[in-house]
């Protein structure tokens, strides 16, 4: 006995003195703009953010929902170790819940999905930072719901996109708002433009969408993360096939989970390829590993990721989590969590003042709160959020914005961080993003798997150059697996620095 | 112990100088008769909850010594007092209140610091505002003491006060987490109470402000509450203040007891001061039983007390230490009121939580209600019994000699206004015409 602890003890040493970690820090960025996510009821869910490049400088700019304020954009004007915003012009829209870029049209500029309480809005961006509502040849139809979700992709053979959106509480419903959650819809292609919206039902209040390749069968899939407080008993966690559309059930071994469902996070860190799910609620914030097969189940409670409560000041009420967001803040080529959080509104169940997380992957894959000494543990009742390089400098910046409190953005001053990798991906159009292609990166022993989707978080969409921690490797090989399953080469790249690969014809 | 407390008999009787100092006028906020009469009607008017058919007497309610008689209460969706109160079939109750509702002696005295058994409303002065309570930045201003705070908040339970999702304007409005302001619950309740016409008649005589104009808030509700409970649970004239004052020795078959409460069995460590309270909060081992301070989207059954308000790890378990004034009319014992008898209560109290393996749930209190919970569940995943001893601060063990001294002592503590039923009585009718609970 004696002696099998003392070889325990010796691999407990050598898993932590082996590796010198950098303590990850963030010091806040002054904002042009006091910028607040506001408003009633209808507001006290939504808060997203988008953060995309419009105007192609590479350095990506930030757009961010404001409730019954109006929308803000900031246009990013960072250099490379010093993180800077300056506000730029954008029509003046209220009532919105988030955004998520995506270009719609294959002309390589992005456009953006506006989420409202009321009429969606598709705005069509022309490279400059300026946007103009959609042409009417798209025929975008924006309903008039109070919109909370949303997830896009190409199907196989279109050369336009299908569109979901995710509807909270129908506040026509005269018996409402518990257990009056609307339906949602689906938006198809009908040639190059989109078709009548179909209803997608059963709605329960959904708060986040995904739509992904979470089997790794080519097939992408519909989850959507549903909020319990309005559905209350009658609702679930869903996944949908999209072709043909049809719920999954317990029958076809889909388990009835129930959640206050906000947010969804996908990324494999498990190293098998297949990616994860983050979820957040009230208490427990739920991660799902991918078991392979169609099977996910719950991480173990000692992995560190359920983040219960307030892990810092005085309040040991459960937790309201809402974004969950992946990104190896580090460098050290493991991914690390950040979860947004923040009381609904008033709601005395839950802690009033609580810190958002940032769980730093170990090298055993257990996670550890670090959101206190890195600076980012804000009280404020924080929503949508995003991981992000705003500077070019390798390091993942944060923007979080907050319902009832200013809007926030760090820049990541992490010393001693490792080396990484951005890569942008593009292809011939419609889809020029690629989304639904999968990249790998390898380095020494380690696989690290990544998708290109168009959705989850918390009313929050990036979409961008994906970006890879490497620890102490100086390259890395990298391949891509496009949308429709060709697989480029492996191919050899210098770290610290953002590559993009470009598909050209038919060979990738 | 028994020979040691014996000698203590006999080599020094209980000195003045071992006693708290008595309660005097000084520590209770005085109060306009008709602010008093006011908050009265308020108390036992069931038009404050949600259906309409709740008051604050329903659970705290002078037959039962302020509180209810149950180990753990049926809030909204019971009917019926005390013992006799049963589940409504139209509108099953959810599940038991989770915590023994507390008696209301001496409340609204000053040294009444803590509120709730957990504290979440309590004099902070580390606070802004020099109070915690459970909106913290958000609470609104207005309230005239802490105990007008702690008023404001059994309204805004589903379990207790307000109902379910949407059974009434005030429980779709605390579901939604709108609280404050113009179109938030409180605002709802004073609209209700401001619409019956003696009420806002009474509210315009008793607060000069409504009279000049200024709507109800919830805040006069809950300040003529507050003036009516200070006035009517004032307790202080048991045969153990005639000892304080000085005025009559304790009875001799209590004289062994109050020897062993301030000396040897150290209860006065914590049941300080003359309202037997040090106003902290201690974990003592007790058994929990019912559903735990667990929300919906909980699944376990444990009340870790205190560490739910503070969020820190040496506060688990720990529950305000409870003043003990009237004690032999609030039975049953304990935060979760698992213990009906008080001397059993005391056996365990004082076993450190040794006794919770032997813990009989026939003990308890409790009317028949079908959760979707078992009451008892000492398991790991339910009140996990193995943690609440191992944090149990308390050690040692009483003999039955000290139980039966202890006891006698503690009964001197019975007033016979509390016995009474306070000092005021029940009212032959409330202004809203509902039924008033005798």
């Amino acid at each position: 006995m004696s002696r099998l602890l003392a070889v325990l003890l010796t691999f407990h040493m050598l898993g932590t003195g082996g590796s010198a970690r950098a303590d990850v820090a963030f010091a806040p960025v002054s904002l042009p703009v006091a910028h607040e996510y506001s408003g009633g009821w209808t507001h006290f869910v939504g808060g997203g953010v988008a953060v995309f490049d419009c105007d192609g400088d590479a350095r990506p700019d930030l757009f961010a929902a404001g409730g019954s304020a109006p929308a803000l954009l900031l246009r990013n004007t960072s250099d490379e170790g010093a993180v800077s915003f300056e506000t730029a012009a954008f029509p003046e829209i209220v009532e919105t819940t988030g955004a998520y870029p995506f270009d719609v049209d294959g002309d390589d500029l992005l456009d953006l999905v506006v989420l409202r309480a009321g009429e969606n809005l598709l705005l069509r961006g022309d490279g400059t930072c300026q946007f103009t509502p959609a042409p009417a040849a798209w025929n975008f139809d924006g309903g008039t719901e109070w919109t909370t979700a949303f997830s896009a992709t190409f199907e196989a053979g279109q050369d336009w996109p299908t569109f979901v959106f995710g509807n909270y509480v129908d506040e026509t419903d005269p018996d409402g708002p518990f257990e009056a959650c609307d339906v949602n819809h689906l938006m198809r292609p009908a040639g190059r433009a989109f078709g009548p919206r179909q209803p997608l039902e059963p709605g329960f209040c959904a708060l986040s969408m995904l739509i992904s390749d979470w089997k790794r069968d080519g097939r992408p899939e519909l989850r959507i993360s549903n909020d319990r407080q309005y559905y209350v008993s009658n609702g679930r966690e869903q996944m949908f096939a999209l072709d043909p559309l049809r719920e999954y059930t317990e029958a076809d071994g889909w388990p009835t989970m129930k959640l206050w469902g906000m947010g969804i996070a996908s990324r494999d860190i498990t190293g098998d390829g297949l990616p994860e799910v983050a979820l957040t609620s009230m208490g427990d914030q739920p991660l799902m590993l991918n078991r392979g097969q169609g099977v996910m189940e719950p991480a173990p409670y000692d992995m560190g990721t359920y983040a219960t409560t307030p892990y810092m000041g005085d309040d040991g009420r459960p937790s309201t989590g809402w974004q969950a967001q992946w990104g190896d803040v580090d460098n050290d080529g493991r991914d690390d969590l950040f979860i947004a959080k923040g009381n609904v509104d008033q709601m005395p169940s839950n802690a009033m003042a609580d810190p958002n997380n940032l769980l730093m992957q170990q090298t055993d894959g257990r996670f550890v709160e670090r959101g206190d000494t890195a600076g980012v543990g804000s009280v404020a009742r924080a929503r949508g959020a995003a991981l992000v390089d705003f500077d070019g400098d390798g390091l993942l910046d944060l923007v979080v914005n907050n319902r009832r409190a200013p809007l926030e953005v760090w820049q990541n001053v992490t010393e001693g961080a490792g080396h990484w990798l951005a890569v942008d991906l593009r292809q011939p159009g419609p889809n020029t993003r690629a989304i639904g292609a999968f990249i790998e990166v390898r380095s020494g022993d380690r696989l690290q798997t990544r998708e290109i989707t168009s959705g989850g978080g918390h009313a929050s969409g990036t979409l961008g150059p994906e970006h890879f921690g490497l620890g102490a490797a100086e390259q890395a090989e990298l391949r891509v697996i496009w949308p429709d399953g060709q697989t480029g080469d492996w191919q050899r790249v210098a770290a610290d620095a953002s590559v993009r690969i470009t598909r050209t014809g038919g060979e990738p | 112990m028994k020979h040691l407390v014996l000698l203590a008999v006999l080599a020094a009787p209980l000195a003045a100088q071992d006693l708290p100092p008595p309660l005097t006028d000084a520590d209770f906020p005085e109060h306009p008769a008709e602010e008093v009469a006011l908050g009265q009607l308020l108390f036992w008017d069931a038009e404050l909850s949600g259906n309409r058919n709740i008051s604050c007497a329903t659970c705290h309610h002078p037959r039962f010594g302020t509180s209810d008689g149950l180990s753990l209460g049926m809030g909204e969706g019971g009917t019926g007092l005390g013992p006799d109160r049963r589940a409504d079939p139209s509108n099953l109750p959810e599940q038991r209140i989770p915590r023994n509702a507390p008696a209301l002696w001496n409340v609204g005295a000053e040294g009444f610091t803590v509120m709730f058994h957990d504290g979440r409303i309590e004099r902070d002065p580390t606070r802004p505002t020099g109070f915690r309570t459970p909106l913290e930045d958000d609470m609104v201003a207005g309230f005239a003491s802490l105990l007008s705070a702690q008023t404001m908040f059994p309204v805004l339970s589903p379990d207790e006060m307000a109902g379910h999702y949407q059974e009434n304007e005030i429980s779709r409005l605390v579901r939604q987490g709108r609280l404050t302001g113009e179109d938030g619950a409180w605002a709802a309740i004073s609209a209700r109470i401001a619409a019956i016409p003696e009420y806002q008649e009474r509210f315009e005589r008793v607060y000069p402000e409504v009279a000049q104009g200024r709507a109800l808030n919830f805040t006069d509700i809950s300040n003529a509450i507050a003036a009516y409970m200070t006035f009517d649970f004032r307790s202080d004239t048991s045969p153990f203040d005639a000892a304080l004052r000085a005025e009559a020795p304790l009875p001799p078959e209590a004289q062994a007891g109050a020897l062993l409460f301030y000396g040897e069995a150290g209860c006065a460590t914590c049941h300080s001061g003359p309202l037997l309270t040090d106003m902290r909060f201690h974990a003592m081992g007790d058994a929990q039983i019912g559903p735990g301070k667990s929300e919906r989207f909980e699944s376990h059954q444990r009340d870790t007390g205190r560490m739910r308000v503070t969020g820190r790890a040496e506060d688990a378990y720990a529950f305000r230490t409870p003043s003990l004034r009237n004690v032999t009319l609030t039975a049953p014992y304990g935060h979760a009121g698992a213990v009906r008898d008080l001397r059993a209560y005391l056996a365990q109290h004082g076993s450190g939580g040794e006794a919770l393996a032997q813990y009989d749930l026939g003990d308890a209190v409790l009317v028949p209600l079908e959760g979707p919970k078992p009451d008892l569940a000492p398991g790991a995943d339910g009140a996990d019994f193995t943690a609440i001893a191992a944090a149990s601060q308390m050690r040692g063990a009483l003999d039955p000699d000290d139980l039966d001294a202890l006891v006698a002592f503690l009964s001197t503590l019975e007033d016979p206004v509390a016995r009474a039923g306070g000092r005021m009585g029940i009212p032959a009718s409330v202004p809203s015409g509902l039924p008033v609970e005798r």
